[in-house]
């Protein structure tokens, strides 16, 4: 909800071509699977750490991010610590297990890689809003029925978020508060009498929905025109350029010092 | 005399699920005209209108008989896209005809199906966007639109095409006054304005009485009477065997004859003026005429022992999380026990919230709330649920059971009562709603009112002193609001708190002993029902009319007409008394 309200300001990266985002955001995806220098990674999360303020988006997502992920994190360090093939250099023993410093620090990269890939979404997601996304991706040819779906269904989320809490509340006000039964009882008793409502109540909306879609000319067989203008400007050639020249020096950097620390195999 | 835009001939239809809708229906509608179409649910409203663009039969299929011609296109021979280009359709439902994420790209969305160009859509889009004025709102989120403004912009989304027709069903039958007024005036504008033909089907029979040009009146997919409303609507008898609405005056009208041909008028300034001249003009110049009384005056409920309440509030205030405002702040009312008390005011001004806050959905962010003298802070929803039950709008969001019967026993086995004790209750909360030939019957299978129904079963079964009845006549037709509504009555005879909030002042007129106003978080007036509807510019400013027939009565007190007169019967008795005295007084 708050990604589709941010959507609707007006800043720099706003004012992008959504292609030409989802490209960039796609190089920096593509990029951060690549390698595994840890250096390079923080380089790449501060410039878009940087985008943030400029896009408006608060950095409190971030904050969100990095608590839902935090256990993730801790979690594959402390596995990769004893597990990594590559270990050479005992930290500390766990029975007799080694824990490892190239184990770690594989885990903390693994963890940088992830991160630096979430830390993306946003910069699309909050920037571009669901109209000037789908026309988009209408743009490289995506079958527009596929790309209606997938903006209904966008549309359905708070939809159905909403109605869950109306049936939510609904039943406590006859008892049933799954918020005070254990996870056991939740599994066995606590969701049957709230998804039941839910999926009958959506069947019935998504009904009407699809006389509406019909009623408004879904499907005539003539060419589709798009009200969002994502034609690009000159900004986006100015993004791209800097684009093209950032992951210009870093590819070139990763292949003259850190051959080995790409692709999917790591040596140290 | 031009042609038909459309034209019906012998229509019959039957669902796939094998229910018959529409029987043997010709009609034809001229263009420019304005039809209104009422009837109980289930006459065949809804049928008739999707008819209107093809997608009976061409989406939903089923067995169908006669022909439909609507702009010379027969909709059986085309696509609903091809008829779409003549026919706008506005739901009942807000949110399920919004499927884009803002106001421009769901207005656009229907030229863009068209392939029309970019530029002609923009050129469009001001034009629309000012006819239903949603021009300031054009960059907001579809979420964020009132419910009368949603269904404004599924106009304005249906315009963008340039239709002839504009078929609305039931599209006013969710919202609350103010929206109510948005979209009427809205469609009248598109009528009067712009030439375009209006069908709309609805329970709304004032604002149809006012706006259509032309009524048909379905029964179980029958046209039963056609012709203007004003005409139509003098047919009380025969409305009333069919549960369709008749305005006030029409009804008021059958019982005061002003002599020769003359009828009542149905507009309440025209009608005011025939029963003074009818009354004899030297009654108007004994008394005094009607004043509105000043919003100081707030004249609160009898005071009774603490021990007597059923509901005290204190200091009630509340502010959802994220939100500066709160959406309450400060609100003190009681409620002794054994009252039947409305709650009314616009959409978004705390109703909803004090009722949550009521209940314990919500907890109160100051202030304090005591159900029978127990405090409400503590307790656990459920447990407050056996002193205070709500009765939710949509029953739809508990009902998940098998039969009506599991339904009610549902809340009762969370209560962990004895078996002997679960059937107990079950039994009493079937016999008081009269629901006992469905108990083996599946509830989402049972009609809108039928559904409520077994929600207030579930809720009675728990055997709590204090009912609210959240906007019982949502989606209702005439039958079905009085059989709520009038459970709600017995249930007060019973003894019960009875807790009503509504948007329909005919209701709260009828029923209720006391009103609470709220309006922007704050309660605005206090008072015992029959002064409620005096207080006129206070009630405008949250925008509520007083029923036509309590504003005849007001425009009547300058004859002597006693005040705190709330139905029709109490009307035609004062006006009538008024009368007897002076026998000559009749003017031809």
């Amino acid at each position: 909800m708050e990604a589709l309200r941010l959507a609707q300001l007006d800043t720099v990266v706003h004012r992008l071509n959504p292609l030409t985002k989802l490209f960039i955001m796609l190089l920096y995806w593509g990029t951060a699977l690549f390698t595994f220098n840890i250096p390079v990674l923080l380089v790449m999360m501060s410039l878009a750490l940087v985008l943030y303020p400029i896009a408006h988006i608060p950095l409190r997502i971030l904050r969100v991010i990095l608590t839902i992920m935090s256990a993730i994190f801790v979690l594959f360090i402390i596995i990769n610590g004893f597990m990594f093939y590559g270990g050479k250099t005992p930290l500390f023993y766990f029975f007799k297990w080694p824990f490892t410093l190239e184990g770690m620090i594989f885990g903390f990269a693994v963890c940088l890689k992830i991160l630096s890939v979430v830390m993306m979404i946003p910069l699309l997601t909050s920037t571009t809003t669901l109209p000037k996304l789908m026309a988009g991706l209408a743009a490289i040819r995506l079958p527009y029925k596929f790309i209606f779906t997938f903006g209904v269904a966008m549309r359905l989320v708070p939809l159905v978020m909403s109605t869950y809490f109306d049936i939510m509340s609904s039943q406590r006000l006859r008892g049933h508060d799954i918020s005070e039964m254990n996870y056991f009882k939740r599994l066995i008793k606590g969701y049957v009498p709230l998804f039941i409502p839910l999926v009958l109540t959506l069947l019935r909306r998504t009904a009407d929905m699809d006389v509406a879609i019909e009623s408004r000319g879904f499907g005539a067989p003539v060419k589709r025109t798009y009200l969002e203008d994502i034609r690009p400007t000159r900004m986006d050639i100015v993004a791209l350029a800097i684009t093209l020249v950032v992951f210009g020096f870093i590819f070139t950097y990763l292949f003259t010092h850190h051959a080995s620390q790409m692709g999917l195999i790591i040596q140290f | 005399m031009p042609d038909p835009i459309i034209q019906i001939e012998n229509l019959s239809y039957v669902y796939p699920s094998a229910t018959r809708a529409l029987n043997d229906i010709s009609l034809e509608v001229f263009p420019g005209e304005y039809l209104g179409i009422v009837g109980a649910n289930g006459a065949g409203k809804t049928t008739l209108c999707m008819f209107l663009n093809g997608v009976i039969p061409n989406v939903v299929g089923g067995r169908v008989s006669g022909t439909v011609q609507v702009c010379g296109m027969d909709t059986f021979e085309h696509f609903v896209f091809d008829i779409a280009q003549n026919v706008g359709l506005v739901l009942q439902d807000p949110e399920s005809q919004l499927f884009s994420a803002d106001v421009r790209s769901e207005i656009a969305f229907a030229a863009e199906n068209r392939g029309i160009p970019r530029d002609e859509i923009i050129e469009r889009m001001h034009e629309v966007l000012k006819i239903v004025r949603l021009e300031a709102l054009a960059s907001r989120l579809s979420d964020e639109l009132s419910g009368g403004q949603k269904q404004r912009l599924a106009i304005a989304a249906n315009l963008i095409v340039r239709p002839k027709i504009l078929v609305a069903d039931e599209p006013t039958s969710q919202l609350d006054p103010v929206g109510k007024e948005e979209v009427f005036s809205t469609l009248s504008s598109l009528n009067k304005d712009f030439g375009m033909t209006v069908v709309i089907a609805s329970h709304d029979v004032d604002e149809i009485e006012r706006y259509a040009d032309r009524l048909i009146v379905l029964d179980h997919g029958s046209i039963i009477l056609q012709g203007p409303p004003d005409e139509v609507f003098r047919e009380v008898d025969a409305l009333d065997r069919l549960f369709v609405h008749v305005p006030d005056l029409a009804r008021l009208g059958k019982s005061i004859h002003l002599g020769g041909e003359q009828q009542l008028s149905l507009k309440v300034s025209e009608a005011a003026d025939q029963i003074k001249t009818w009354l004899g003009g030297e009654k108007a110049a004994g008394s005094k005429p009607f004043e509105e009384p000043s919003a100081s005056a707030q004249v609160a409920h009898d005071e009774v022992s603490k021990a007597e309440l059923a509901v005290e509030v204190k200091n009630l205030t509340y502010a959802y999380p994220g939100t500066s405002a709160p959406a309450i702040s400060n609100m003190n009312f009681s409620i002794p026990k054994g009252q039947f008390v409305g709650i009314i005011g616009q959409n978004g001004g705390g109703k909803t919230t004090i009722m949550k806050c009521l209940v314990g959905l919500l907890k109160p962010s100051r202030g304090e709330i005591y159900l029978e003298n127990k405090p409400l802070t503590g307790q656990k929803v459920g447990d407050i649920a056996t002193q205070i039950g709500l009765i939710l709008q949509n029953p739809d969001t508990q009902l998940f059971c098998m039969s009506v019967e599991e339904e009610i026993r549902f809340g009762l086995e969370n209560l962990k009562l004895e078996p002997e004790e679960i059937e107990r209750r079950t039994e009493e909360s079937l016999k008081i709603t009269n629901l006992g030939e469905y108990r083996q019957l599946y509830p989402f299978k049972l009609s809108l009112g039928d559904r409520r129904k077994v929600a207030v079963a579930s809720i009675v079964a728990m055997r709590p002193q204090i009912l609210i009845f959240d906007e019982p006549l949502t989606g209702q037709d005439y039958k079905g609001r009085y059989e709520l509504v009038n459970l709600a009555a017995e249930l007060h005879q019973a003894g019960h708190t009875v807790i009503m909030i509504s948007h329909d002042m005919e209701l709260v007129a009828r029923y209720t002993q006391r009103t609470l106003v709220v309006g922007k978080g704050q309660l605005l007036l206090d008072s015992p029902t029959r002064d409620v509807f005096d207080h006129v510019s206070l009630l405008r400013g949250t925008f509520i009319e007083p029923p036509e027939i309590i504003r005849l009565a007001q425009e009547l007190r300058g004859c002597g007409l006693q005040s705190g007169l709330l139905s029709i019967d109490q009307v035609t008795e004062g006006i009538q008394k008024l009368k007897k005295p002076n026998p000559t007084g009749e003017r031809k």
